[in-house]
């Protein structure tokens, strides 16, 4: 009977239990805050965290695309190099130090991103070149929309830390937010205000042919 | 006393170029890149400095149609070890001294930082860092077809031919926002720095003078053309500079050089003194976050010759651009602003005093992969004393129209 039973939970319990959740963050003015790293977290430590996935971190027109990944803790990353330049990859921040020697064409195997933490990126030959992977030990994450929106449809109800990052904040590592919500079996609707205005750094459009080497 | 500098810059080179040719087959990676720049040009500009004249532009009133603007052949290798090899090899036009030559040639040693601290070494011939137009492969200006008076200059008279050191320290590679970094470089074969800039004056095009090339002709008479690239002292020259750089966005710059000249020495073979060529720049770029970008450079400095008071020159640039961005399309328009004193002069043939503006008008276009088009207008209103001795107008105005098709591998 006991597999059966655990089959029967398996199937229902998520549809039973799943919340949906809708959160918007604004800023002091009211409004909505695109590009926002969320992460959502239980404070039950006993509750299994987002399983690690394989991502993507190209570099085209000597630039990292996406500018922020946002991977679960464990994750892989491939570094591909579609420019006709090498490249040359490196991270020294303590939640990942790794390199890639120059290369283009075919990459090096994936990195795999094994804390938590911010992890920044350069190119040793292209300076201008930096993007942000935010390795996340949490249930749900994701970004904000043009409108400061995220949704999540199936939360499990419970009590979360939400924790909210902007990679343009002025300091990328830090949270601009972190705020204890609850969730329950109807849902949720949240908007979370800034408390202090966010003062975003603007992001320079440098051109493509760009080569300090 | 004359040969063993010249012998030693050759030998210099012949060592890269082994090193890249032992990297060329095949025992590191090698990246080439391939460029051809053909021009459509349209001038009345008075008889070039490359043909004698006092002309600020590279193509005068008699080169109207189509002309070669660059072909460009250049290779990276990693050689290993951190270390990496370089070379830029152009041909610029047909009539040259030498059909091609290189512009650039050196070793690099640049460790993966494993801190915000980040080291390298550069040695052989290379560009001080001036420019903040000069962003593009082969040290080519994206904005305009040519560059501004104050950065001609550094691609017609200057090159660091020696050993660079920078410290650098990243800290947007820590999510701060500002890098910043120091470089102090000892350098010979720079001797005759200064003599273009003090006899002719400023000029604004695209041409880099070739290691091994030379640069126009002298309006009155002598050799035939001018070596810029000769140890004529023995004497090591230095330059020491610093940047900062804020969000990847605002980049400030400021350079001392001093080629450190003995105005007494002379070498036969290339009929010219040893320049003792000072100046200092500062510059300024920002690139906004709507494809904007501003840059403004200063350079002042003096050069003296012949150990003669009167032989001295004081020289002064500045120029302010400002470029946009839309799409594949850019747009850019600069202001450049030049003058040249000589502090007391006798024999009219050396005197010279030169002012003088120039307004740019420049849109580049990127078409597709490997296709670029650059169309550029350029007026260039200058009085320049020295116009008198041949006989002409010392004030001219000056007008080019250029249509640039690029392609590259």
């Amino acid at each position: 009977m006991r597999p059966v039973f655990h089959t029967f939970l398996a199937l229902f319990a998520p549809a039973l239990l799943a919340a949906p959740l809708q959160l918007q963050f604004v800023g002091v003015d009211g409004k909505g805050i695109a590009a926002t790293v969320v992460t959502l977290r239980s404070t039950d430590p006993s509750r299994p965290v987002a399983k690690p996935t394989a991502a993507v971190m190209d570099q085209m027109d000597r630039q990292f695309v996406p500018h922020v990944l946002v991977i679960p803790v464990g994750s892989q990353v491939i570094f591909p190099n579609s420019d006709t330049v090498s490249h040359q990859v490196y991270s020294f921040s303590p939640a990942n130090k790794f390199q890639l020697p120059l290369y283009r064409g075919k990459p090096y195997p994936p990195v795999p991103f094994a804390h938590e933490g911010l992890v920044t990126l350069g190119c040793n030959i292209h300076d201008q070149m930096r993007a942000y992977v935010y390795v996340v030990e949490a249930q749900y994450y994701g970004r904000t929309d043009t409108a400061g929106k995220w949704s999540v449809a199936d939360v499990e109800p419970g009590e979360y830390t939400v924790n909210i990052w902007h990679p343009l904040s002025r300091a990328v590592a830090k949270p601009v937010l972190e705020q204890r919500v609850k969730i329950s079996a109807s849902g949720a609707n949240l908007t979370l205000r800034a408390t202090a205005p966010l003062r975003l750094r603007s992001e320079s459009q440098l051109p493509s042919n760009w080569d300090a080497y | 006393m004359d040969t063993p500098p010249r012998r030693g810059l050759w030998n210099l080179t012949l060592g890269a170029g082994a090193v890249a040719a032992l990297c060329l087959s095949g025992i590191a990676r090698a990246e080439v890149e391939v460029s051809l720049d053909l021009r459509l040009v349209s001038s009345d500009g008075r008889d070039s400095f490359l043909d004698g004249g006092f002309g600020k532009l590279r193509y005068d009133d008699a080169d109207d149609g189509v002309q070669l603007g660059r072909a460009r052949l250049a290779g990276r290798w990693a050689l290993g070890g951190n270390w990496h090899a370089n070379i830029d090899v152009s041909a610029w036009s047909l009539h040259d001294h030498n059909a091609i030559d290189v512009t650039e040639g050196w070793l690099e040693w640049r460790p993966v930082p494993d801190s915000a601290w980040r080291s390298n070494l550069k040695i052989g011939a290379f560009y001080p860092p001036i420019s903040l137009e000069h962003r593009a492969p082969g040290w080519t200006n994206p904005y305009t077809i040519s560059s501004s008076a104050l950065n001609t200059w550094v691609g017609e008279e200057l090159r660091t031919i020696g050993i660079a050191y920078e410290l650098e320290h990243l800290g947007t590679a820590e999510g701060g926002r500002l890098d910043y970094g120091m470089q102090a470089a000892v350098f010979g074969w720079n001797d005759p720095a200064g003599v273009e800039v003090a006899l002719r004056g400023w000029s604004l095009n695209d041409r880099q003078t070739p290691l091994f090339g030379r640069i126009g002709t002298y309006a009155f008479g002598g050799p035939e053309q001018r070596v810029i690239f000769s140890e004529i002292d023995n004497r090591p020259g230095y330059h020491a500079s610093g940047y900062l750089r804020w969000d990847n966005k605002l980049e400030a710059r400021a350079l001392h050089y001093d080629n450190r000249g003995n105005p007494e020495a002379y070498k036969e073979s290339i009929e010219d003194y040893a320049w003792k060529t000072r100046f200092d720049s500062l510059g300024v770029r920002y690139d906004g976050e709507r494809g904007t970008t501003f840059i403004a450079q200063w350079l002042g400095g003096s050069t003296v010759v012949d150990d003669d008071p009167a032989k001295r020159w004081t020289f002064d640039t500045k120029f302010l651009l400002i470029a946009q961005g839309f799409g594949r399309h850019r747009f850019t328009v600069r202001y450049d602003d030049f003058n040249v004193r000589q502090t007391a002069g006798a024999n009219p043939a050396w005197f010279s005093r030169e002012d003088g503006n120039a307004w740019t008008f420049g849109w580049s276009w990127a078409v597709r992969e490997h296709v670029d088009l650059a169309a550029e207008w350029l007026r260039v209103d200058s009085l320049h004393s020295s116009r008198a001795a041949l006989g002409e107008a010392p004030k001219a105005i000056e007008h080019s129209l250029q249509l640039a098709l690029r392609l590259s591998l």
